[in-house]
């Protein structure tokens, strides 16, 4: 494509540059209150507006699988290898490019897996080549191996859900720290926090260890915490479960909620955080769903509904009495 | 016709029948089942329409009217609903316009057999996603593209891809946008001849 043709005036009407500018307002991240009432003001004016924003918002976050190439410091050999098949040329153009950007990790000897991540209030799906199918939770990092007899994902950080494709004679095991689930037909999902790991057994059954333990096995409906030593795990109702989980259809469900608890699960996802002045408003309990990006909704729950003080400064939303 | 899709959402009933459709599961369900048929209805509409605006002006039409639908209920299956909105939408621009004879449109029965089954492009795995926009980023003009791979490779800051690149941030802003809009046309609107061919 030439240069010639990005600058003739955009198709879609209008609506593209005006969906253009919102959303390299957002990717800018200085993102007050005002702006984000505005956004929607602007969305909910017309399907016109909607079904433009979200189309340039979603080849926006398709490019964000650029990011692999940052993380797996994907050696140019590889890269030559896999496209050798088809542009050759092309890609490994990129790759000089990207040398010449100054991306010396493109030379780093590369650990074996591909790593995918997403960032901040990220959601993203991968389908792997076996069907199994990855859903990728905010700033979350996972390495995939799949090679010969061998299925692997390692979690670096975050969360993911999986929907293993079940092959006995292809074990598909789990890392994350020195935990290890081995699946044995499932579905379940993975959290690892700094010190521990919560894994959800949604269907199906899985192997859960850590270090060199005996290892303990989960069934439907289990949610089991793993510290660096020991193991314990709860039954869930499926309605909590569904809590849970909440997250792959991007929203946060709160029910009997502390504002401390729903502060940081909303802090997980967005650059906006929530502060809580004392521990009198951390205790104050709430319910309702919220999507996952909308912590202004939030504030005006609290706001509206709760009679709090709610200020935005700086990022931040202080939440006080 | 303006309902309010990302308004009020917290007022949005989630219930477990799923007659409510929310704007996310809306948001997401056009991006995962619609945007990826764009390569072809492109190809459907520009049998009958030469000018590439045309095609741009009844493809945006078209994902109004089946957002407008959807927001009631979502179409099952997708790909014929959407090739009937496009069709009905295309007929009644060619006789307000008489831009070519109705006949043209007739063919779209033969592109049925076509749409039918989901192709390659349908199920697109992550490493093929991976591939196509590393093409998708090589067709950009220069400075545009060093704009998104320090932006998204790098993951830097537009101040900070300012001083890397030693423009203002408004520049940066300029250069992002101009790779936005390239970006959505290559990967949506002339995505085909990305894909790998057999």
């Amino acid at each position: 494509m030439s240069e010639q043709e990005h600058a003739a005036p955009a198709g879609m009407n209008g609506a593209e540059e005006q969906a253009l500018d919102w959303l390299m307002k957002k990717d800018r991240g200085v993102w007050p209150e005002e702006e984000e009432a505005a956004f929607q003001r602007w969305l909910a004016q017309s399907w016109s507006n909607t079904v433009t924003y979200w189309r340039v918002e979603a080849a926006w976050s398709r490019a964000g699988r650029l990011s692999a190439l940052r993380q797996t410091g994907v050696a140019p050999r590889e890269v030559v290898k896999s496209a050798r098949r088809h542009t050759g040329l092309k890609i490994a153009a990129v790759v000089a490019v990207a040398a010449v950007g100054g991306l010396a990790y493109l030379l780093q000897p590369a650990p074996a897996g591909r790593v995918y991540a997403t960032g901040l209030g990220g959601h993203e799906t991968l389908a792997l080549a076996d069907g199994t199918k990855i859903e990728l939770n905010t700033n979350t990092s996972v390495r995939v191996l799949l090679e010969g007899n061998r299925r692997s994902v390692q979690i670096e950080s975050g969360e993911a859900f999986f929907d293993v494709q079940h092959d006995a004679t292809r074990p598909f095991t789990v890392t994350a720290g020195n935990a290890r689930i081995v699946d044995l037909g499932t579905q379940f999902a993975v959290r690892k926090d700094k010190d521990r790991l919560r894994v959800t057994l949604v269907e199906g059954r899985a192997e859960l260890s850590v270090a060199n333990s005996k290892p303990e096995q989960l069934l439907p409906g289990d949610v089991a915490l793993a510290t660096a030593k020991s193991i314990s795990v709860k039954r869930k109702q499926s309605y909590s479960l569904e809590k849970e989980l909440s997250w792959r259809r991007g929203v946060l469900i709160f029910d009997n909620t502390t504002l401390a608890d729903a502060a940081a699960q909303f802090n997980r996802y967005n650059r906006t955080k929530l502060v809580l002045a004392n521990d009198a408003v951390a205790h104050i309990t709430v319910g309702g769903t919220f999507a996952t990006n909308d912590v202004s909704a939030f504030a005006r729950v609290a706001k509206g509904v709760l009679g709090l003080r709610v200020e935005h400064k700086n990022g931040t939303i202080l939440v006080s009495r | 016709m303006v309902k309010k899709p990302e308004l009020d959402r917290e007022a949005t009933a989630i219930s477990n029948c799923g007659a409510v459709i929310t704007a996310p599961e809306l948001h997401d369900w056009f991006v995962r089942e619609v945007l990826p048929l764009e390569a072809t209805l492109r190809q459907y509409l520009r049998r009958s329409l030469k000018d590439r605006n045309n095609v741009d002006d009844l493809v945006h039409d078209v994902y109004v009217r089946v957002c407008e639908a959807a927001n009631e209920k979502i179409p099952q299956p997708v790909q014929p609903f959407v090739f009937t909105v496009a069709r009905n939408l295309l007929i009644n621009r060619i006789r307000r316009e008489q831009i070519v004879p109705i006949e043209a449109v007739e063919d779209i029965d033969a592109l049925n057999i076509a749409i039918e089954s989901p192709g390659p492009e349908q199920i697109v795995l992550a490493r093929e996603e991976l591939r196509l926009a590393q093409a998708a980023l090589d067709r950009l003009p220069p400075r545009a593209r060093q704009a998104v791979i320090l932006r998204k490779v790098e993951g830097l800051s537009w101040s900070e891809i300012a001083q890397r690149m030693g423009i203002a941030e408004a520049t940066v802003g300029w250069h992002l946008k101009d790779a936005v809009r390239g970006l959505t046309r290559i990967l949506y609107g002339e995505g085909n001849d990305l894909r790998s061919k057999p």
